[in-house]
């Protein structure tokens, strides 16, 4: 076990560092960026001033060994925008709201798609296969913003009942996380679909038939178990494009996420905010993926974690 | 066959060809696939190569033309080793050498016509022309009409006549058959090997033909080899090792052909049917 | 092979007796025709709208402006905020949108079936190097590379064109390798190769004709997620920038008034319903993927994001 968490301890920190030096290639692209931060006639002297501040004016091996010793001391630099204010700390601030729309979408986008796949086992009609995944489909041709914009105009403009932008109370994260839902929806949907009509030709299912046991039984108690298995690696492995998904649903309803605030620091170029939050997000990857692994490994007694 | 002194035209000199593989446990085994092979093909002559799947035929005709590379021992080509010529000489003297494969239904590319199949070698030679491709098909006995057809519309043996036409076009000496016929109905195998001794003769083509059916191999063989484990065990005339085999495999190979009339399958190793 | 088994439509079962084909449910490509309709009429409507004399997406009528679909005889989709034909937006930013996707895909499969066909038929330490490439752009989502890049250099449409280009490819060059391992020993591969075909030519010949087929496959039923992806992002302002229109865009500018103009929004929204699910349509034939039977194996699913 040990030589397990060793080894993925390893293989994580391979990858912030791999993260870590990509992001700082990226930020060194646009040359200095004293230029683009100050108004467009500033005087070379500022522009010249606020490089040697910002230390852009050194070699670019030694701002990469100045970068890592301050990563390694917990800087993760400045925002440019926000002088004097840690890039990280505006990250982190963000993360909760990120962390409670993501999972709230993501879980209940799993769960209506067990419940519609479960209720299509049990009752073996094929019309509301056909139905869902025709909704589905339908769903997955519609982008996510889009998608959320109807529902604003629907539920706020239209109708009135539900507040269109930000996270103020519980009734705000009904949209966007109903976006995300409905995306995740189809995916999940045909995989649980595909998993349990799998399990249900499957010998013990069988067996557990021949002792008398009940539909509702059988499926709920012998089936979903070893259905749900694929979900948990398919969640793992879509988790890039979720990520991506979220930054979109963020913009639209305005939701005070991670997503949110690496948009704007695109727009006001603020680059270090961006970096920090590319670092979180290559943790928070690491962290699912061990998670995933890790109830996998309780849950299929056939995987040992070597 | 001359009777004038037959010259050499594919001689193979304690041939060894070796892959190295995983074991179940990790540990690396050498397969020998080719174990010290050596015969000389003589011009005019045919020399059958009989084995059970899995003894190295395949690697041994792989080898001869460049798709694997041998440990040790040699390859010469009408007296010429592959290995220290230049590599326009090579491709000279390895085209004299062709192969005909065994499956008709994988060795021609599906999305050419007839035309385009045969074609090609020339085109890569630069000896393109249109009636050489015509009278290469005429030869295996196919019309005009076949050039623009593709493979889907021909039968399995029309198949395997594009494939000995194709073989044909760059005029070689040898031409190593690899099972031609085993993938064909007994009916339409019996043409293709007419055809196969009808061009020998116009020719003059040595063939090293590889089979794993006896009775085949007896009706266009002058000499056999017979292939155990990648090594050659016996070689000899073609009534030397169907009538006197020395070696105990052999004999086993021989004991399997059916015998027609029951009352003589007792004696079988000794008296069989000309087919 | 007996003569019976030849005639294509009374193939034997297993009683041995044969019984023609015709109890067979036939395909009904309504759907199919459904698809190719609406995939057709934005077509249409892009590249056609544009050739007629009411085409128009630049001139201001300011004081026609926010003037909702079929109340003015000139602009029957309306007018945007500046008082701009809507119609002819639309048909515009069709044109642009279209364009780059199609530019975008064309050089991804080109891209991908270049390095697949390479890393395939070559095989062994450069197939391994390119595969690890395709392995390590596989971890990171599309959208922080170009949030990332967009942030350090300022976003534009052909940063968002080169990041999809570099990160895209990976799904063509997969199949295209898998297509040319499995050719590379076929007997017809081998035959040229004995008879001295260089490299390319057997490449050329009889690999290149053979991938392309599965790259076209491939390319149609991407150009739907490609669309949305490009969609997504010109929303959000990483793609195409201001002015150029394109349906993300007019979707992002039309947010800000959709309570007094909805249509604004909606029109560009339904545009791109219309080609997405008339894509996937015609390409994937809904039928076949919903009903997986007991006794075949789950067949695995195009899933829009999974190559990412």
């Amino acid at each position: 076990m040990t030589r397990y968490l060793s080894r993925r301890l390893v293989q994580a920190l391979a990858t912030i560092f791999a993260v870590v030096t990509v992001a700082f290639a990226f930020g060194r692209l646009s040359g200095s960026p004293a230029a683009l931060l100050l108004t467009e006639n500033a005087p070379k002297s500022q522009i010249v001033a606020l490089n040697h501040r910002l230390g852009f004016d050194k070699p670019l091996w030694l701002q990469y060994v100045d970068y890592l010793g301050g990563l390694l001391h917990g800087d993760f630099g400045q925002s440019y925008r926000q002088v004097g204010v840690s890039s990280m700390s505006l990250v982190l601030e963000r993360l909760p709201a990120s962390l409670l729309l993501g999972a709230v979408g993501l879980t209940a986008g799993i769960l209506l798609a067990m419940v519609a796949g479960l209720v299509i086992q049990l009752t073996g009609s094929r019309g509301l296969r056909t139905t869902a995944l025709g909704i589905g489909a339908v769903r997955q041709a519609i982008p996510d913003f889009f998608f959320g914009l109807l529902l604003v105009l629907i539920f706020s403009v239209t109708l009135g009942i539900l507040p269109s932008l930000g996270n103020r109370g519980i009734t705000s994260v009904i949209m966007p996380a109903l976006t995300i839902a409905t995306g995740q929806f189809i995916l999940y949907m045909r995989l649980i679909d595909n998993s349990l009509t799998e399990q249900s030709s499957m010998d013990y299912a069988r067996t557990a038939y021949a002792r008398g046991d009940s539909r509702f039984r059988v499926v709920l108690g012998e089936l979903l178990p070893n259905a749900f298995l694929p979900v948990m690696t398919v969640a793992g492995i879509s988790l890039g494009g979720f990520l991506g998904g979220l930054v979109i649903v963020e913009n639209v309803f305005a939701w005070p996420g991670m997503g949110q605030l690496m948009l704007s620091a695109v727009y006001s170029r603020d680059f270090p905010v961006v970096q920090s939050g590319l670092i979180v997000v290559a943790g928070l990857f690491i962290v699912a993926n061990f998670a995933v692994d890790l109830c996998y490994a309780l849950i299929d007694p056939r995987v040992r974690l070597r | 066959m001359n009777d004038s002194p037959a010259e050499t035209v594919l001689a193979v000199d304690d041939l060894q060809v070796h892959f190295s593989t995983r074991g179940s446990r990790g540990a690396r085994r050498t397969i020998r696939a080719v174990d010290g092979v050596s015969f000389a093909l003589r011009r005019g002559e045919t020399l059958g190569l009989v084995g059970e799947s899995g003894c190295g035929k395949s690697t041994l005709v792989r080898t001869i033309f460049g798709l694997n590379t041998p440990v040790s021992g040699s390859i010469e080509v009408l007296g010429h080793r592959l290995a220290g010529l230049s590599s326009r000489r090579r491709r000279a003297i390895q085209n004299r050498v062709q192969l005909v494969f065994q499956d008709p239904y994988s060795s021609l590319n599906p999305r050419l016509t007839a035309h385009d199949i045969v074609a090609e070698p020339l085109r890569i030679a630069g000896r393109y022309s249109r009636g050489t491709v015509a009278s290469l098909l005429d030869d295996v006995g196919l019309g005009a009409d076949a050039l623009a057809k593709r493979p889907a519309q021909f039968s399995g043996g029309q198949r395997q006549r594009i494939g000995i036409a194709r073989a044909l076009a760059l005029h070689p000496d040898v031409l190593v058959l690899d099972e031609p016929v085993s993938a064909l109905d007994v009916s339409v195998q019996a043409q293709v090997i007419n055809l196969l001794k009808d061009l020998q003769e116009k020719h003059s083509l040595s063939y090293l033909f590889i089979a794993h059916d006896l009775s085949v191999v007896r009706y266009l063989s002058d000499r056999v080899a017979v292939m155990q484990k990648g090594k050659l065990v016996e070689v000899g005339s073609k009534d030397q090792v169907f009538d006197a085999p020395e070696h105990p495999y052999t004999r086993s190979l021989l004991a399997s052909i059916p015998v027609a009339d029951p009352r003589r399958r007792a004696d079988a190793p000794t008296q069989l049917q000309e087919s | 092979m007996t003569a019976i088994d030849q005639i294509p439509d009374l193939a034997p079962t297993a009683a041995g007796t044969a019984i023609p084909r015709a109890r067979r449910m036939p395909r009904i490509p309504a759907l199919q025709i459904i698809g190719a309709v609406m995939l057709v009429a934005v077509v249409l409507f892009s590249f056609g709208y544009p050739l007629l004399p009411a085409f128009d997406p630049y001139t201001q009528h300011l004081s026609l402006a926010l003037t909702a679909p079929g109340v003015d005889a000139h602009h029957l989709l309306g007018t945007d905020s500046l008082g701009r034909d809507e119609a002819s937006r639309l048909a515009l930013a069709g044109r642009v949108t279209l364009g780059i996707v199609v530019a975008i895909v064309v050089v991804n499969s080109l891209l991908g079936m270049s390095i697949g066909i390479v890393s395939g038929y070559l095989g062994g330490k450069i197939d391994n190097l390119l595969m690890g490439l395709a392995d390590v752009q596989l971890a990171m989502p599309v959208i922080l590379v170009l949030i990332a890049l967009a942030a350090a250099v300022g976003p534009s449409v052909w940063l968002m064109i080169g990041v999809l280009a570099a990160t895209y490819w990976v799904g063509y060059a997969r199949v295209a390798r898998s297509v040319s391992l499995g050719l590379r020993e076929r007997d017809f591969v081998l035959a040229p190769r004995i008879q001295g075909a260089s490299g390319f030519w057997t490449v050329r010949r009889h690999i290149v004709p053979n991938v392309s087929v599965q790259m076209l496959i491939l390319a149609v039923s991407d150009i739907g997620a490609v669309i949305l992806l490009t969609s997504s992002f010109d929303f959000l302002g990483l793609g195409v920038q201001a002015p150029m229109p394109s349906w993300g865009l007019l979707i992002s500018e039309g947010q800000k008034y959709v309570r007094q103009a909805p249509y604004l929004s909606i029109l560009p929204g339904i545009v791109i319903f219309l080609v997405v699910a008339g894509l996937h349509l015609v390409s994937q034939r809904f039928t076949s993927e919903s009903t997986p039977s007991r006794k075949r194996s789950p067949r695995t699913t195009q899933k829009k994001g999974a190559r990412r």
